[in-house]
């Protein structure tokens, strides 16, 4: 079972062609962990996360500035290389600046499957859909204009595939979505130990395969592996128990992973939205099946989002909830040049890291290459032999 | 071009008596503001595209970092120092902040570390009651306004405006985005209320209101004016002049500003005035300014170059006055202009169009997301669908260490060569 992790996480367009392959079924591209992935995946769809390749770009540096995002301009590069061309559609939610250009990139530059349906000027089965996620995450009328949106989505999914989509298989998808929360948690709560039960790469490949299959097989594969690794009574290599909070973490940027540990740290909890932020909050399963994913995805805690307390403090919460019994001794900052959300909060949440937990802060800015990775290497080390004393 | 026009980080050369006088307009309305303060009135600290005329019907003054930082870019503190923006700017570096943030924000952010606000041009900004963003243009001024927020510890209110995603550059906004929007600037006026203990007066905020609209039609106005050839009024005035319409609408003292100066340009088009006696060549400027180097406006001047349009700062059309619900039609007003990057590009093509535009300079301002993630596709569809060539200029829009005035130049005079050689014989209009 750890072999099928690895190999979607190593392979992921050809795993996830040779499911579209057996099943016959549709899969949906999306960025973002606010993406409403329950709604495509009641749809009997398989959502996948896109995410870059980390090899020079042939085509994006003729569309996007090169000190743009080298993540989202690795994505886009991906899509026009074809690497994304068993997508049948693509979501974008209105996550940052250069997500919210995805749209337009995507939708005018990526070759389609299919020719848009146009009708009276609309194109009535779009490749791309646009979600107006918002950036202020609480508030009084935050939830009922969200709710329109993912109406709106709801519907125009239905249009492009010509069917329904009902309620029942939403609570369906709910409560698939719910399973897998529960045992990443639970793996998560594995890494509390010292040594942790896993290693935090390991960790990452799981919740990363997580975002490229089906969550129903993920949940089970899961569940038998984590049930394993209990009686095994395995264990990672002891290390230096290191938060890590950063961009979008895909194979590319997880490099950082094996830095950590090859210079004596284990990643044992994280704010990344290939991370806590993509399973920490569960849905609720006794709400109306739209609202209860519009509540997840408006929980998502994503550095662009802002709260409506008087001075925002929505972030460190999120922080506290996943530092706290994780007995963290130094927290990495990797933050890709451009993520302008992360860079700007960085300031304030390193000294609070300092001041009110009492933790060592390492800040590295990224390139979105290896080699710019190997170039920190040297500072990592450094950071967890001053850690060890 | 001759060695004589060096390019050097100076003010441009303006051809307008009223872009002359808005230096005294700026002074003056910084100057109301701390007797706002020192009377014990509410002062905001606001990003720059929230619609004014909520504040001053609510009895608060507007202070604008964005603009402030602006002004922080051509001001020393002593003759030999180096500029302001710079000096705050390596504030907010030293506490943390990468050098890839918008200078704004690095310049502001440093200005609040350095701890008294009253060390800056013009006595700086009045110190705050409130803080007031959006989420519109770009993620910067949220997190940016939030992290000042923090250090200064005044609260925040962000009016959330969902992105407007049309074909073209204007359209039609849903009924739930719009009814959301709303409920932002009611959420802001109950908030408002917490914090001053003013009271709104939905009278008051009609009478804004109609000053804004009676400006906005001026605006619009100058706007056509514009369109003349040779071009009666450019970049370089206009960027002077943006200060009243963009940061005091809803205001008398914006209409009448305007009324002077729609009524000067107009007498320059009667005239046939041109901002320069031999016209060869109309660009267009896209970007913000590198408010360091205003003299970047007239570098095409001696060769018969100049800047026709910038869409920045410009106004469009609103819809009629709805006086019954004025903050409908605010929301209504705000969402109809299109935000995303199809609509962006849409609206500039358009406008070269009008304005017989020829040549784009695409200031590609390294640390603004919201102008350089739409600037290579402008260029492409300026040059595949209008057949106009563009040249980029790189730097911050206020921290001129990232300005290299030898790249720059070496661009024009290359860029200037061959327009000329382009136009030569195609510029109908020609005067020269």
């Amino acid at each position: 079972m750890e072999k099928t992790f690895a190999r979607y996480a190593a392979d992921r367009h050809d795993s996830v062609r040779k499911w579209k392959q057996e099943t016959g079924k549709k899969v949906y591209g999306y960025f973002c962990c606010m993406t409403p992935e329950e709604i495509l995946y009641a749809a009997d769809i398989l959502p996948v996360r896109i995410t870059g390749t980390g090899e020079p770009l042939e085509h994006a540096d003729a569309y996007i500035q090169s000190n743009a995002c080298a993540f989202a301009r690795s994505c886009l590069d991906a899509g026009l290389r074809g690497h994304y061309d068993y997508l049948d559609g693509v979501v974008v939610p209105n996550s940052c600046d250069i997500i919210f250009s995805m749209e337009y990139f995507w939708r005018t530059l990526v070759p389609r499957p299919t020719k848009p349906a146009l009708i009276a000027g609309v194109d009535i089965k779009p490749y791309v859909h646009y979600i107006n996620y918002p950036e202020k995450i609480t508030g009084r009328e935050v939830l009922p204009y969200y709710l329109e949106v993912l109406k709106g989505f709801k519907q125009e999914l239905e249009r492009s595939l010509n069917r329904s989509i009902p309620d029942v298989d939403i609570e369906r998808a709910i409560s698939v979505y719910n399973e897998d929360k529960v045992q990443i948690r639970r793996m998560y709560e594995m890494r509390r130990s010292d040594p942790p039960a896993l290693s935090g790469y390991d960790a990452w490949q799981i919740v990363y395969a997580g975002l490229l299959m089906p969550k129903d097989e993920h949940a089970a594969l899961l569940k038998d592996y984590l049930d394993d690794l209990r009686s095994d009574g395995q264990t990672a290599p002891e290390g230096v128990r290191i938060y890590l909070s950063g961009s979008a973490m895909d194979l590319v940027n997880a490099g950082i992973y094996k830095i950590i540990e090859d210079s004596g740290g284990q990643v044992v909890s994280d704010d990344l939205c290939v991370g806590t932020r993509a399973f920490w909050y569960h849905l609720k399963q006794d709400l109306p099946p739209l609202e209860a994913i519009a509540r997840r995805s408006l929980g998502t805690a994503c550095p662009r989002s802002t709260v409506t307390t008087a001075i925002p403090e929505n972030r460190w919460a999120h922080i506290v909830n996943t530092t706290q019994n994780f007995n963290i001794e130094g927290a990495i900052f990797y933050v890709l040049k451009c993520c302008d959300a992360r860079l700007s909060e960085f300031p304030h949440l390193r000294d609070k890291f300092k001041e009110e937990l009492g933790i060592p802060v390492l800040f590295l800015e990224g390139d979105y290459t290896s080699e710019g990775l190997e170039q920190m290497r040297g500072r990592v080390e450094a950071f967890i032999e001053m850690i060890e004393g | 071009m001759s060695e004589q026009q060096k390019v050097a980080t100076k003010g441009s050369r303006k051809t307008l008596e009223a872009a002359r006088n808005t230096w005294k307009f700026i002074m003056q309305d910084y100057g109301e503001g701390h007797e706002h303060k020192n009377a014990g009135k509410p002062v905001v600290w606001s990003c720059a595209t929230v619609e004014k005329e909520l504040y001053y019907s609510m009895g608060l003054f507007p202070y604008y970092p964005e603009q402030f930082a602006s002004l922080c870019a051509v001001r020393r503190k002593t003759k030999d120092s180096e500029k302001e923006a710079v000096r705050f700017a390596r504030y907010a570096e030293q506490a943390g902040y990468s050098t890839d943030l918008c200078g704004y924000e690095r310049v502001c952010t440093g200005y609040v570390i350095n701890g008294d606000l009253s060390d800056a041009p013009l006595g700086g900004m009045a110190p705050p009651d409130m803080l007031v963003t959006t989420s519109t243009v770009c993620d910067v001024r949220l997190k940016w306004f939030e992290d000042m927020a923090q250090r200064l510890q005044v609260p925040l209110f962000t009016l959330d405006r969902p992105e407007s995603v049309f074909e073209n550059i204007m359209g039609h906004p849903k009924p739930h985005e719009i009814r959301y929007y709303r409920s932002q600037f009611e959420d802001f006026l109950s908030f408002s209320t917490e914090v001053t203990g003013n009271k709104f007066d939905q009278d008051r905020l009609n009478e804004c209101l109609d000053w804004a609209y009676k400006t906005n039609e001026l605006r619009l106005e100058i706007l056509e004016l514009r369109k003349n050839i040779p071009s009666p009024m450019g970049s370089a005035d206009s960027f002077a002049t943006m200060y009243p319409g963009m940061y005091c609408s809803g205001t008398e003292k914006a209409y009448e500003f305007y009324k002077t100066l729609r009524d000067e340009v107009k007498a320059k088009v009667e005239a046939g005035k041109g901002q320069i006696p031999n016209e060869r060549f109309r660009l267009l400027w896209y970007g913000i300014p590198t408010w360091f180097n205003m003299s970047i406006f007239n570098y095409f001047e001696p060769v018969g170059g100049v800047f026709a349009y910038e869409p920045a700062y410009n106004p469009v059309p609103w819809p009629t006055r709805n006086t019954a619900d004025p903050l409908t039609e605010m929301a209504i007003r705000t969402l109809s202009i299109g935000t995303s990057m199809g609509s962006r590009i849409r609206a500039v093509l358009e406008q070269c169009r009008e304005y017989n535009v020829v040549g784009g300079v695409l200031a590609y301002l390294i640390t603004c997301r919201a102008y350089y993630l739409p600037v290579l596709e402008l260029a492409r569809a300026l040059k595949e669908e209008l057949g106009v060539p563009s040249v980029f200029i790189e730097c911050d829009l206020v921290d001129e260490r990232s300005y290299s005035e030898a790249q720059v130049r070496t661009r024009m005079d290359a860029f200037s060569e061959m327009i000329l050689k382009k136009t030569g014989a195609e510029v109908a209009y020609q005067t020269g």
